[in-house]
């Protein structure tokens, strides 16, 4: 880490906005990250892709910007996945619990395998059925 | 726009809790929640089990039922933030935090289940503020016999977190 350099670069692939965070993600620099993102999204992008590949750190402010970004984009009905986080970073999202806010994957590319967190599954013809509790659960 | 961009309106609290919402910096609601558990979290783990039951003066709370007291009222502020948010406007009763302290036993428990516990708890109350919409954030209640509205919440949420936190290094040497 020295002293907060961080740059961000985005590129468009058809509806997918691939935004590479270079450096520290923290209080100073968090809203090159936001404007970026939500940059794609004004501009007709509805899957957006963190690239962490480059990123060393990430401190309490960072972490917060990305929470809200996650919002941000849900209300946009836009996905957003994280990639590329290093074991530390990774760490930090399980460690605060905010993990499940966000998808996860290992390569950066429209292609990429990896689940938004904000997509439900379509339901399926048996869960519609399978439904046994007589109180206020038997519409969970 | 009423959003967790906005602060809370005067009208949408009762004057007691400007106290905690004064204390909440501009800036977005989720932003500040999850920034202040990563920051809080970080000044209590430097607490051993020693320091955790002591108190600045007799009769004030240890280091560990100020942690306690923050997991109560985090969950309850944020309960009350639910019902409201979903609709519910049944009158939800007050709660008294000196009963609840004692009650709770905090200085009986490690600090890292109290400090666990309440990194839980935070984690909860932003997936709950992270999911919920302008609209219902400007949704209103009534608690504690006045009218408050989600967002209010939200803020005193943060506010009271803050409040305690300032107390910690203020008077706790944290």
């Amino acid at each position: 880490m020295g002293g907060g350099h961080m740059s961000v670069h985005s590129r468009r692939e058809g509806e997918t906005v691939i935004v590479s965070v270079e450096g520290q993600l923290i209080a100073g620099n968090r809203q090159q990250l936001r404007d970026a993102v939500l940059s794609g999204i004004d501009s007709g992008g509805r899957s957006v892709i963190i690239d962490f590949a480059e990123t060393g750190y990430i401190d309490s402010a960072g972490l917060g910007a990305l929470v809200s970004l996650s919002k941000r984009v849900r209300e946009a009905a836009g996905s957003l996945r994280l990639t590329n986080l290093n074991e530390d970073l990774r760490t930090l999202f399980e460690l605060t619990r905010l993990d499940t806010l966000f998808a996860f994957e290992d390569g950066a590319g429209p292609g990429s395998a990896g689940m938004a967190a904000d997509l439900p599954p379509r339901p399926s013809r048996s869960d519609a059925v399978s439904k046994p509790w007589p109180d206020g659960d038997a519409r969970a | 726009m009423a959003s967790t961009l906005s602060r809370p309106g005067a009208e949408e609290h009762s004057p007691y809790y400007s106290r905690y919402i004064e204390l909440v910096p501009e800036g977005n609601l989720v932003d500040l929640l999850v920034e202040q558990q990563l920051d809080t979290l970080g000044m209590l783990r430097r607490v051993d089990e020693e320091r955790g039951t002591y108190a600045y003066a007799p009769g004030k709370w240890t280091i560990k039922e100020v942690i306690g007291h923050m997991s109560d009222a985090e969950r309850v502020f944020s309960y009350r933030a639910l019902r409201f948010a979903r609709g519910d406007a049944t009158p939800l009763a007050s709660f008294d935090e000196n009963t609840y302290v004692p009650a709770g036993r905090f200085n009986d428990r490690r600090m890292g289940s109290l400090i666990d516990e309440f990194q839980s708890i935070r984690a909860a109350t932003v997936h709950l503020f992270r999911y919920l919409s302008d609209e219902e954030m400007t949704r209103s209640g009534v608690a504690s016999g006045n009218p408050i509205s989600v967002r209010a919440l939200g803020y005193i949420v943060a506010g009271h977190e803050r409040h305690h936190a300032n107390l910690l290094r203020e008077r706790y040497g944290l």
